[in-house]
């Protein structure tokens, strides 16, 4: 029997065409994962190649996950089908049986789900073999490594998935419920994932996720490029306890399904719903009725067609806000925004206050998905409301015309949306107020929600209606919307760039405290517009062709369609015509004539096309720059600045110089002045990629000076396609010394990323001078073309703002209505400067005679305090324990969220107002204090970047960024003490785990470091940490200071990672420079792990703890492949007392280094209190890949 | 006002003829649409309430052309289809305020009355409050003739309104037609050949998409007085009847058939003469047009 029913249900599904739509759907998604770049999921990168068992593994996982969405109703029907077509009452008095029934049916399914998703595999495999693909971006096929993750990950998956939708099929009968349970199981999956994604013990986190993709994640975290190269990932661990605990707990909710389904008429309710049909008198037959009906003035005219929108408009939106789908989706949503939103004020791991923007912002993001969720429902529903209840004929009988029915359902939806919008501010500022934070902007809440969220939702609904009109079959339309979603998602990957076609997307903005929506208005205003005016085409669009009677063929519709079009619809698809037409140009005035309209594609170009011609003219002999006296008139009120200056160079080479190189590489920059002190003749005037050439007649000689006078002119003309510049805004204007000139051939130009030069075909690139490279050592990698300058500048702007540029403030005047600023160096520094102005409120304080100074937004008040009492501390602390500071002021600066970084200029300090000025430091003991971190780190760059700059080659970067790291660091630990710094470096490790997993080209050992953040920062931490630790604070800053004093303000060469390294080398003793090879030249890994630990209490009193730890040592290669060494190290073991607050290690009793010499070792300790845990290395100062397993609890 | 049904056609897509030269002229009163399951009773009645173009053929109400002008005619209709839904999570006077609304009622005061004197009229008034999807049928029924009502319609069609309505509540519906019906133009489409006999004034039997009858009930009955007549036979003696007679209709009174022949003479052979019925003229029609249509 059962036979029978699943033999009919496989045949059935292999007889409908749509089986084999779905089956194409999910052959594509897969096959354009791997054949084209438009489809871009799972972690390939670079060096990870696209069919890695790792990246197939992750990308199969992620596609059942999405495909399930659109195959929803495949499984969810199989039971309803039958009722359905009215079978079931006829079908549930044979003699089946249930369990036949059932088992049939869903075997049945459960057979096409797996063929289905079988496709996944197969389009991934036959995608790779396409001619087009890049075969560098491959590794040789193994089939295995795209079956593996299918029977081992996804069946479990697909059997879950199809239970699910069984059950719900089944139990509810409701194909509201059978076609939306896959986006719910999507949403609902988000989120369990972000809640438990902050769960302390990641093993459950991993075996929640019934998708098993936490799990795979646990275990894949830190694998290198070369595991996931080269590994099939194992199903083992949590991954595998996963797999089994969803695969039991699907069959378990098919056997619930079978206990509760019923062969009847009705689905099983949990409470009955009562009936209610009160007694109508009974009235004696051929009684007449008693009264007339009155009268009534009917009208037809504007107004009353205008109540007929609002009755229609409250309906709809009654009958949407009424439907317990909608509340679900709604209370998903909030659920979910709640978590986001709580979370808005996490940033960079770090903590800001819940400003407004950020919730707003989060608002927008995270409920984005669920408002389009919406509209494809509800904009289905309106269509297909009447037809549905069967009330078509009576609703389409009324004397309304159709375009009142339409305004009125859309305005049902628009009323939703607004109503929705409101919830959700009345959600952000309920997470507002819980964090103790009371300053709402409920101006920012309307305006961003209300002007820029809501149009595009307007927009969206108007799409909606017209693919639910034009498709006229709900299912379909609702697949028609989410494939429009896909393609707006991928457009940007498939080259479609320009903002006229990005329909419902009001341009891209970045709101900021300090310059508010500021350049961003017109474009937003323009899109929305332009949008709107496409809305109303569509709108009239979806009214030709909406359905009013029984014109059920296309025939008839289009028919139907051209009677409508006559007035009223030409009129407004002139209307939109005619905006759209006049926004869209404006938008095009501005994107493609008053700018140059590239694409990324075009910026790459030129890029390639600078290196091409160039790059030859590299070592070409260049004079050096001795002194700048910069000019920058800055006008924030249009968005325009004057650059202007005089550059004193001296040929400092040992021949005379003849021919000059000039760089302005910079596209919207009108040079107006360049004239040398000297006769030159022109050579080459290339301003499209920015050079010129020049020849001095006569040559400068050796040590011969000439001067350059620079004067040019940048204006930001209305918006780009990327959007307006942020560069001179009305407030919070930051313009770097790009603007000015360079000499000779900048490096910096090339294309960088392996991608995009092996897509312009050029050769892989070092990203820096090898160590060895001595001619590398003639720059500093701060520049060029200067070593240290002398340096003047003057800085204008308007009345009312402060504008500052490096240096001592000399004068400060009003001239033309300006007010312009100048400032001076009185002692050399680098090639690098900027220039800031805003309305600034200032805070000052001093410290041992040096001036310290904040400009701050008014309002931003929030961390003044800790920023100066850091500037203090780590001044105090840099000039104790290195070398005297060189200036006698420091300042820092606010400037606004369009970039997010702090960046140390000579004792001046710009800060993004996102990064230091709303970080929030609670008063929680484990709280780190970033504000204070920050400026340590950048108030360190004062040492290690402006007086010893390493030379611009590999290792670079550990002399300024690893140790301003370190010094802020050590600051951070005096101030806040010993835990302040563990916490610190537990994200270090893990930050630092994580960077090398993903890195693109190859991982450098710490004193070769090519520039990459995980590295000097988190590892240059970590490393100099671990090594101060086994030598000693004193002994580490001997060798700092003395580097900093024998190569501070040092002309070229300039220092390298080496003279480095051999000051750390002489103060550390001959037993421990094996740390300076494992943490500096190499890069070595540990694997430290408790085995067994007791204790025993002794006749004193006293506790002996005996370990029993394994202790693995590995170098690792560039690409993370691991080889394991010998150990001989000295590591920390340490016993603990019980949990404390704050501690969850517990009170240290005993923490002691030994020497590790064998992998396995037994140790015994003896402590006078009780132990309650013990470990190897639990500070984990070493570099560990699986640091929770160094500590074990003790058995009592 | 008349209503003037002129030659009017439809074939679906599918090949079904559902209407055929279709032409009637319908007066103000009732008028009573017989036909058996499919013989394109709705399909006429769609075309009229302009939710369906036919293929060819007009029809004209008044002065206005119902086709051509679809957006006057609704002005003046009042529908209620054989099977319909309502929203379900609205109460039934928020329901037909909001019929009203769009049937032009524009004025808040007049058309609360309006609601008010509908929802008594058809016995809803207590229950105007309860939300729709707890309705029975006949509430759902009655609450649709209540929308069919409101605006004062000129002309209303109203598709098997009684099918599902218990005897009382039946009653109570067709006096309610019968009442409006004085001065407008009332289309019942049903398969309840006694309502007809009772109410309409007009009327006509459809058949495979043509007209096959039509006039006043009365006469038509009076047509055939004198031709009809009754048998109680055997079964085995019924094969025999049927082929020797024009047998109208057969039923089984207490297991023995029943028939009913049409003669223009008395057969003699047992049978009676028999007092004329509606129903046997309709049997008789639909029996003719198909014996018309195997020929």
């Amino acid at each position: 029997m059962i036979g029978t029913i699943y033999q009919f249900e496989v045949s059935y599904h292999l007889k409908r065409p749509v089986t084999y739509l779905y089956a194409l759907v999910y052959f594509i998604l897969a096959f354009s994962f791997s054949a084209s770049d438009a489809v871009q999921i799972g972690g390939a990168g670079a060096l990870v190649k696209n069919n890695a068992p790792f990246v197939l593994a992750q990308v199969e996982m992620i596609l059942v996950v999405a495909g399930q969405v659109i195959i929803t109703a495949l499984v969810g029907t199989a039971v309803l089908r039958d009722y359905l077509v009215g079978a079931h009452e006829l079908l549930f008095t044979t003699p089946l049986t249930r369990a036949a029934y059932l088992g049939g049916r869903f075997l049945g399914v459960l057979t096409v789900m797996i063929l289905i998703n079988f496709m996944i595999p197969v389009g991934a495999a036959v995608g790779t073999f396409m001619p087009w693909v890049d075969h560098d971006k491959l590794l040789p096929f193994r089939a295995v490594a795209y079956l593996q993750p299918f029977f081992a990950f996804l069946l479990p998956s697909i059997l879950l998935i199809s239970a699910i939708f069984f059950a719900v099929g089944a139990l509810t009968r409701n194909l509201f419920a059978i076609y939306t349970q896959g986006m719910f199981l999507l949403v609902a999956w988000g989120i369990t994932g972000r809640l438990t994604r902050d769960l302390d013990n990641q093993h459950t986190a991993a075996l929640i996720d019934p998708f098993g993709l936490s799990a795979f994640n646990e275990i894949t975290k830190y694998w290198t490029v070369a595991e996931r190269n080269s590994q099939l990932v194992p199903l083992a661990g949590d991954l595998l306890l996963n797999r089994i605990l969803w695969g039991v707990l699907a069959a378990a909710l098919f056997a619930l399904t079978y206990v509760l389904f019923r062969f009847r008429s009705e689905p099983p309710r949990l409470a009955r719903r009562t009936r209610d049909d009160p007694a109508a008198p009974i009235l004696v037959p051929g009684h007449p009725t008693a009264e007339a009906i009155p009268a009534t003035h009917r009208t037809f005219d504007g107004r009353a067609r205008f109540r007929q929108v609002l009755t229609l408009a409250r309906l709809s939106f009654l009958n949407i806000v009424r439907e317990v789908p909608f509340i679900a989706i709604v209370a998903i949503g909030i659920t979910n925004l709640l978590n986001n939103s709580w979370y808005a004020d996490a940033l960079y791991g770090q903590t800001v206050y819940p400003v407004t923007y950020t919730i707003v912002e989060t608002v927008d993001r995270t409920f984005v998905i669920f408002f389009v969720l919406l509209i494809t429902i509800y904009a289905g529903e309106a269509v297909w409301r009447e037809r549905q209840l069967k009330l078509d004929q009576v609703a389409d009988a009324l004397p309304v015309p159709s375009w009142v029915t339409m305004l009125g359902k859309f305005g049902g939806l628009a009323l939703m949306e607004a109503f929705l919008l409101l919830v959700l501010i009345g959600v952000g500022v309920l997470v507002q107020s819980m964090k103790g934070f009371h300053h709402y902007e409920l101006g920012l809440y309307f305006s961003y929600l209300f002007g820029t969220t809501w149009p595009g939702l307007l927009q969206l609904t108007a799409l909606a209606f017209l693919v639910h009109c034009l498709v006229n079959q709900k299912f379909v339309g609702h697949v028609v919307m989410i494939v429009l979603y896909l393609f707006r998602a991928v457009m940007g990957n498939l080259g479609i760039e320009h903002v006229l076609f990005k329909y419902a997307q009001p341009m891209g903005f970045t709101y900021s405290d300090m310059n508010g929506y500021g350049p961003f208005v017109p474009g937003i205003v323009l899109t929305i517009l332009y949008s709107s005016g496409i809305a109303l085409i569509l709108g009239v669009a979806a009214y030709l062709f909406w359905v009013r009677g029984t014109a059920e063929r296309f025939a008839d519709r289009a028919r139907a369609a051209r009677a409508r079009w006559r007035g009223g619809a030409r009129a407004v698809t002139g209307l939109g015509g005619g905006i759209a037409l006049l926004t869209g140009g404006a938008i095009f005035y501005n994107t493609n004539i008053r700018n140059v309209y590239e694409t990324s594609n075009a910026v790459r170009h030129l890029q390639a096309s600078y290196e091409r011609t160039y790059r030859k003219l590299k070592d070409w002999p260049k004079p050096r720059l001795v002194d700048a006296n910069v000019r920058a008139d800055l006008e924030p009120e249009h968005s325009a600045f004057t650059a202007s200056g005089t550059f004193t160079y001296v040929n400092k080479t040992a021949r005379p110089i003849d021919t000059v190189i000039v760089t302005i590489f910079h596209p919207r920059i009108r040079v107006d002045t360049l004239q040398w002190s000297r006769p030159m003749t022109p050579v080459l005037s290339d301003s499209a990629k920015g050079t010129r050439i020049l020849r001095f007649s006569p040559a400068l000689a050796v040590g011969d000076t000439v001067r350059l006078r620079y004067r040019a002119r940048w204006e930001e003309h209305g918006f780009r396609n990327d959007g307006p510049g942020t560069v001179v805004v009305e407030n919070g204007t930051f313009v770097n010394s790009q603007y000015f000139p360079a000499l000779g051939y900048q490096e910096s130009i090339e294309l960088s990323s392996e991608e995009s030069r092996k897509k312009e075909k050029l050769p892989a690139k070092a990203r820096m001078p090898s160590i060895n490279d001595e001619s590398a050592r003639a720059d500093s990698y701060l520049g060029n073309d200067a070593d240290w300058i002398t340096f003047q500048a003057t800085v204008s702007t308007a009345p009312d703002q402060i504008a500052i540029a490096p240096g001592y403030l000399i004068k400060e005047y009003q001239e033309n209505g300006r007010r312009v600023f100048e400032y001076k160096m009185d002692r050399p520094i680098l090639d690098f400067y900027s220039f800031l102005s805003a309305r600034y409120a200032v805070k000052r304080d001093t410290w041992n005679g040096v001036k310290l100074e904040i400009y701050y937004h008014p309002g931003h008040e929030y961390d003044l305090d800790r920023m100066m009492e850091a500037m203090k501390k780590s001044l105090e602390y840099y000039t104790a324990n290195f070398t005297p500071y060189q200036y006698r002021q420091v300042r820092i600066l606010e400037f606004p969220r369009y970039a997010g970084f702090a960046q140390a200029f000579p004792n001046t300090i710009p800060y993004s107002e996102s990064i230091g000025f709303i970080l929030r430091v609670t008063n929680k003991d484990d709280d780190l204090d970033m504000p204070f971190f920050v400026t340590g780190h950048e108030v360190g760059h004062q040492w290690w970047g402006h007086q010893v700059v390493g030379a611009n080659m590999q290792g670079a970067t550990l002399m300024s960024e690893s140790l301003a790291e370190y010094s802020a660091l050590t600051a951070m630990e005096k101030r806040y003490g010993r835990s302040s710094a563990k916490k610190f470096l537990q994200n270090e490790l893990d930050r630092y785990l994580t960077g090398r997993a993903n890195e693109t080209q190859r991982e450098m050992p710490l004193f070769l470091v090519e520039n990459q953040p995980y590295i000097h920062y988190n590892k240059g931490s970590l490393a100099l940490y671990a090594l101060r630790d086994l030598i000693g604070e004193d002994s580490i800053n001997v060798a700092l200071s003395r580097f900093a004093r024998d190569h501070a303000f040092q002309p070229p060469p300039f220092p390298t990672s080496k003279d480095f390294l051999g000051y750390l080398r002489k103060v550390t003793a001959d037993s421990i420079k094996y740390a300076l090879t494992d943490f500096f030249e190499t890069i070595t890994l540990w694997d430290n792990q408790v085995e067994e630990v007791s204790s025993a209490r002794r006749a004193d009193g006293k506790y002996i703890v005996r370990l029993k730890v394994q202790s693995l040592k590995f170098r690792a290669d560039s690409l993370g492949n691991q080889t394991e060494i010998p150990i001989h190290d000295l590591v920390d073991i340490g016993v603990f007392g019980p949990k404390e607050k704050g501690n969850a290690l517990g009170k240290p009793l005993l923490v002691v280094k030994r020497w590790i010499t064998t992998k396995e070792s037994t140790i015994e300790l003896v402590v006078d209190e009780q132990p309650f845990k013990a470990g190897i290395d639990p500070y984990n100062k070493l570099i560990d890949r699986l640091p929770q397993d160094n500590v074990k609890d003790i058995r009592q | 006002m008349t209503l003037i049904i002129d030659r009017l056609s439809k074939t679906y897509p599918n090949g079904v003829r559902a209407l055929n030269q279709v032409s009637l002229t319908i007066g103000t009163g009732m008028f009573g649409l017989l036909g058996p399951n499919g013989a394109g009773k709705s399909t006429l009645m769609r075309t009229i309430a302009t939710l369906q173009t036919p293929d060819s053929g007009s029809i004209r109400f008044g002065d206005l052309d119902v086709l051509a002008t679809p957006d006057e005619i609704r002005k003046l209709l009042g529908y209620l289809p054989q099977e319909f839904g309502l929203y379900p999570n609205q109460s039934a006077e928020v329901t037909l305020d909001h019929f009203a609304t769009l049937k032009g009622a524009s004025h808040p005061g007049e058309r609360r009355d309006l609601v008010a004197s509908l929802l008594r009229q058809t016995n809803l008034y207590e229950a105007r409050k309860k939300n729709v999807g707890t309705f029975s049928g006949g509430m759902k029924q009655r609450l649709g003739i209540a929308i069919a009502l409101a605006g004062s319609p000129k002309l209303l069609i109203v598709d098997e309104p009684t099918a599902g309505l218990d005897p009382t509540e039946r009653h109570r519906f067709l006096n309610l037609l019968g009442e409006i019906g004085q001065d407008i133009v009332v289309i019942l489409s049903t398969h309840i050949v006694e309502d007809v006999r009772e109410l309409c004034n007009s009327m006509a039997i459809i058949n495979r998409g043509e007209v096959v009858l039509s006039g006043d009930p009365e006469v038509i009955v009076e047509r055939v007085r004198g031709t009809l007549w009754r048998k109680t036979v055997t079964k085995a003696e019924l094969e025999a009847h049927e082929r020797r007679y024009q047998v109208v209709s057969v039923r089984l009174l207490a297991g023995r058939p029943v028939i009913h022949i049409h003669s223009e003479t008395n057969p003699g052979d047992g049978f009676t003469a028999i007092e004329p019925d509606l129903e046997d003229v309709y049997f008789q029609q639909i029996g003719l047009s198909a014996a018309k249509a195997a020929a």
